[in-house]
C-alpha cells in the first residue's frame, strides 16, 4: 500500500505533477456555517473525474478537542458545511480537496512528463486525495490571538496584555478597564489597540525561538501572514509590533475624519 | 437535567479560579501567595466537608443557586465507592456513560461543565469517601499545591497545565464517557462497513491499560487529528480488538503507537472517509505487525 504513488495537486502549487493547473479555495464562515468554492484550473482530466461521477469535491470538518471528524461531499464546486455549536469546542478546521470515489485511471499525458512515465496509465485508488487545499481555520486568526476581558480594577482608559494558554494553545488576554470594554464591540480602534499590545508580547512569548509554542498551529501561521505581507516576524530584531498588527487588522479611517482634520 | 449547564456557569470565573490555584512558574504573574490562599481555602472547604466543597466551587463557576445546578446536572446512576474512582471498572463506566447519554461533545469538552457536575454530586453524596481521599490524595500529593493539581485535574480537568487532553484522561467520570462516546463511533463504524465490532468490544480495547491515556486520545486531539474519524478510530480498534493487546502496558502501548503510525501515513494521502474499508485495516495490521520496530512516544512527563 505504501509503494502507491498518484499525483496530488495542491493548493499554490509549483505544477510537480499537473503542470499549469491550478487549484484555490475561497471559503466565507457565516456563524456555524461555511460556503466552500473550489476553483480549479488547468486540469480537465480531474475537472472530468467530477463529471464522469468518479471524483467529487470534499470538505472535511475537524474539531480536535470534541474529537469531530466528518466531511461533506458535492459534485458541485460550491459546497455548504454546516455544524452545530454544541458538536465544536475550541478551534475548528475545514479541509477542501478533490477525492476519488473510486478506482480511476489517470490519463499520464496531462502529468508532467520529467516526474511521470508518459507510457503507463496512473491509477489512483478510492479515497485518494487528487487534490487538496491547505487546512483552513473556522475561527478567525485575531480572535484566536487575543481575548478582551473587562478588569474592573483599571482605573479609566487602562489596558494592559498578558500571554495565557488555553488548553495548550497560547493567547493573550487583553484586560481592560470597564469603559473600554463597554465600547469594545464598536469601537475597532479600541481592539487594534490590544492588538498592538499583545503583538508587543511575541518576542518573549512562548510562540518565541526555542520556547515550548514556536512550533505551535498558531506561531506558524502568524509568521506565514508576516511573511506573505513582508513583515519581519518577533524572532527578527526589525519586529514592530504596530505593523505587524495593523497588517493583521489595520486601523480604519472613516473618510469623514480625514475630512474633519 | 432541564437548563443548559453551559448557561449558567460562568467560564471566565472558572478559569480565573484554576489560573489563581495553582502557581505556575513560566508566566511572570502567577502569584505563589495568592495561589497558597486559594488553595488553604480549598483545603478548609475540603476539611468542613461536602457540602462546604459544593458551594465552593459553585462559587467559584459563577453558579448563585444550588437548586440551579442541580436542575442542570445530569444524575449518576448510583454512588460511586473510593476504590471505582481510583480507576471506574468497564460496566461502571458503561452505567456512567448510560447516565451521561444528554451531555453533548462541547459540554464533554469543558472542564467547568464537569467541575460543575463534580460540585452536585459531592453536595449530593454521589461518592462513597471523603473529598479529599477520593479527589486529592493518590499519585503525588506531598503539598498543597499538588492535592489541589490532583483535585481540579479528578473534578474535570486541569487544562492550564495538562491542555485539552485533559479532560479526556484525568477525570475519572470525564474520560468514562469519552471513552464509551469513542467506543460507540468505533462500532458504528465498523457495522457501517459490512462487519461487526460490539460496543462492548471496542470498550474493552479503549479501557485497556497503555490505549487511551497518553496514547489515543492525545494523538488524536495533538498529534494525528485524521484519527478522529470514524472509520479510523474504527480500523485502529478493531484490528486491537482482533489481535489482541498485550497485557504488559508497555507492549500494548507499542502496539497502539504502532497501529496509530499506520493509520496516520495512510490519512496524508487518502481521505478517511472516502478510503476502502478493508484497505484503511490491512494498513493497520500491517502496523501492528511491525509494532517491535516503533520507538513509543512517551508524553508522561507532561503529568505535572
Amino acid at each position: 500500500m505504501s509503494d502507491i504513488r498518484v499525483p496530488v495537486l495542491f493548493e499554490a502549487d509549483t505544477g510537480l505533477d499537473w503542470p499549469g493547473a491550478r487549484y484555490e479555495v475561497e471559503v466565507t464562515i457565516k456563524g456555524s456555517q461555511a460556503t466552500v468554492v473550489h476553483r480549479l484550473e488547468g486540469a480537465p482530466a480531474l475537472t472530468s473525474l467530477v463529471d464522469a461521477g468518479q471524483a467529487q469535491w470534499i470538505t472535511e470538518l475537524r474539531c480536535p478537542r470534541t474529537m469531530l471528524s466528518r466531511q461533506s461531499r458535492s459534485t458541485d464546486s460550491t459546497q455548504t458545511v454546516d455544524w452545530a455549536d454544541h458538536e465544536v469546542a475550541g478551534e475548528s478546521f475545514l479541509v477542501p480537496g478533490l477525492v476519488s470515489d473510486c478506482e480511476v485511471a489517470l490519463d499520464p499525458a496531462c502529468l508532467n512528463r520529467f516526474a511521470w512515465d508518459h507510457s503507463e496509465k496512473v491509477i489512483a485508488p478510492a479515497g485518494w486525495w487528487l487534490v487538496r487545499g491547505e487546512a483552513r481555520r473556522v475561527k478567525p486568526l485575531v480572535s484566536s490571538l487575543v481575548r478582551f476581558k473587562e478588569n474592573v480594577r483599571f482605573d479609566a482608559g487602562q489596558m494592559c496584555a498578558e500571554e495565557d494558554n488555553d488548553g495548550g494553545t497560547p493567547y493573550f488576554r487583553v484586560e481592560m478597564a470597564a469603559d473600554l470594554f463597554g465600547t469594545i464591540r464598536r469601537n475597532r480602534d479600541v481592539q487594534v489597540a490590544g492588538l498592538i499590545a499583545a503583538c508587543a508580547h511575541l518576542p518573549r512569548s512562548s510562540m518565541r525561538q526555542e520556547a515550548e509554542n514556536e512550533e505551535h498551529a498558531l506561531a506558524q501561521l502568524l509568521r506565514a501572514r508576516f511573511e506573505a505581507a513582508g513583515v519581519p516576524d518577533w524572532d527578527s530584531d526589525q519586529f514592530d509590533p504596530a505593523r505587524a498588527a495593523t497588517c493583521l487588522e489595520p486601523f480604519l479611517v472613516l473618510q469623514q475624519e480625514e475630512d474633519e482634520e | 437535567m432541564s437548563s443548559d449547564p453551559l448557561a449558567i456557569i460562568n467560564q471566565d470565573r472558572f478559569d480565573e479560579w484554576q489560573k489563581d490555584l495553582i502557581y505556575e512558574k513560566k508566566y511572570a504573574w502567577s502569584d505563589p501567595k495568592k495561589a497558597e490562599r486559594n488553595q488553604q481555602e480549598l483545603e478548609r472547604a475540603v476539611e468542613a466537608g461536602n457540602a462546604q466543597v459544593r458551594d465552593l466551587m459553585l462559587r467559584r463557576l459563577g453558579v448563585e443557586s444550588s437548586e440551579d445546578a442541580r436542575e442542570a446536572v445530569p444524575q449518576l446512576p448510583n454512588t460511586l465507592t473510593r476504590g471505582e474512582m481510583q480507576r471506574l471498572p468497564l460496566h461502571a463506566e458503561e452505567r456512567v456513560y448510560g447516565a451521561l447519554r444528554t451531555v453533548s461533545p462541547l459540554q464533554a469538552a469543558t472542564p467547568a461543565f464537569w467541575a460543575l457536575c463534580h460540585a452536585v454530586w459531592i453536595g449530593d453524596w454521589k461518592f462513597d469517601g471523603d473529598v479529599s481521599s477520593i479527589f486529592m490524595e493518590g499519585g503525588k500529593d506531598k503539598t498543597s499545591e499538588q492535592r489541589t493539581r490532583n483535585f481540579l485535574r479528578r473534578t474535570g480537568g486541569l487544562p492550564r497545565v495538562r491542555k485539552s487532553v485533559s479532560v479526556l484522561e484525568d477525570c475519572q467520570i470525564s474520560a468514562a464517557w469519552w471513552r464509551c462516546r469513542t467506543a460507540e463511533a468505533a462500532s458504528a463504524a465498523v457495522s457501517g462497513c459490512g462487519e461487526t465490532l460490539s460496543f462492548t468490544e471496542a470498550h474493552k480495547v479503549l479501557w485497556h491499560n497503555g490505549v487511551w491515556k497518553d496514547n489515543l486520545a492525545l494523538w488524536s486531539l495533538r498529534r494525528v487529528t485524521a484519527l478522529s474519524a470514524p472509520p479510523a478510530l474504527a480500523a485502529v480498534v478493531s484490528v486491537l480488538a482482533r489481535h489482541g493487546l498485550a497485557s504488559r502496558q508497555g507492549e500494548a502501548k507499542k502496539q497502539v503507537q504502532a497501529v496509530m503510525w499506520a493509520v496516520a501515513r495512510v490519512s496524508y494521502n487518502y481521505c478517511m472517509h472516502s478510503m476502502d474499508w478493508s484497505q484503511l485495516v490491512a494498513a493497520a495490521e500491517e502496523g501492528l505487525a511491525r509494532s517491535d520496530d516503533v520507538d513509543v512516544i512517551d508524553e508522561a512527563d507532561e503529568n505535572d
